[in-house]
């Protein structure tokens, strides 16, 4: 019964959220995005491999060490621009990675 | 509020320091990005999945971007903000809206976000009646 339920929760693969109380949900950047036919194709050859990524990142890693890991292998610094037009929540996004006691 | 110029955010996580530039948005500012371009090592692009009309805006600010030679190889993590909203952009919309797909040179990523409207949800809950129907 339960394993059942896990199952249903992965369909809408789209938006699984990274831990309960995380405010963000992932999209998945779909390479297929310009080609509707082979989308189908390529959930049904990927979805099993995707899923099974999805769970072992949303157990062991949060989102901001996920950016970390894709901005700056082994780096100690780095420097990041936030750009976007206005009212498009750069400075709420900065001021929700920021660690909590900076805010 | 909206961000004059630009803010500069510096915090570490990790065993890594951020340095983050916080550009404005605005039009008129938004010529300073390109002066910050240099030692960058990401970017981040948000994007009002909301705001329809000025998605190529969005886009004509983001092929100039692309195209700056600072910015070889710099990854870019995009942040379509806004996703509880019933008039927002589906991420995938947002790829297509921004072309996004045709990005082959550069490390890209999209993520949904929804900053700013999730808190206050569970607070109204307690504080009003809600029926049953409505409780999602």
């Amino acid at each position: 019964m339960l394993e059942d339920d896990d199952d249903d929760d992965d369909d809408d693969d789209e938006n699984v959220n990274i831990g309960t109380s995380s405010r963000f949900s992932i999209g998945t950047a779909l390479a297929t995005a310009s080609r509707p036919d082979l989308r189908e194709r390529w959930h049904f050859e990927q979805g099993l491999n995707f899923r099974r990524r999805w769970l072992l990142i949303r157990s062991s890693m949060g989102l901001f060490k996920k950016l970390s890991q894709m901005l700056a292998p082994g780096k100690k610094e780095v420097r990041v621009i936030c750009v976007g037009l206005d009212n498009s929540g750069k400075s709420t996004l900065i001021n929700y990675l920021k660690p909590k006691k900076a805010r | 509020m909206p961000t004059v110029g630009f803010s500069m955010e510096e915090f570490s996580k990790g065993n890594l320091s951020f340095s983050v530039f916080d550009m404005s948005g605005q039009g008129r500012y938004r010529n300073l990005w390109e002066h910050y371009y240099k030692d960058c090592g990401g970017i981040i692009f948000t994007i009002d999945a909301t705001d329809q009309l000025r998605m190529c805006v969005a886009r004509d600010e983001l092929l100039g971007l692309l195209d700056h030679a600072d910015l070889k190889d710099v990854p870019i993590v995009f942040f379509a903000n806004k996703m509880d909203l019933p008039t927002a952009l589906s991420p995938v919309e947002c790829v297509q809206r921004l072309e996004l797909d045709k990005i082959t040179d550069k490390p890209w990523h999209i993520a949904c976000a929804r900053l700013i409207t999730q808190p206050p949800v569970p607070r109204l809950r307690q504080g009003w009646p809600v029926s049953g129907a409505d409780a999602i």
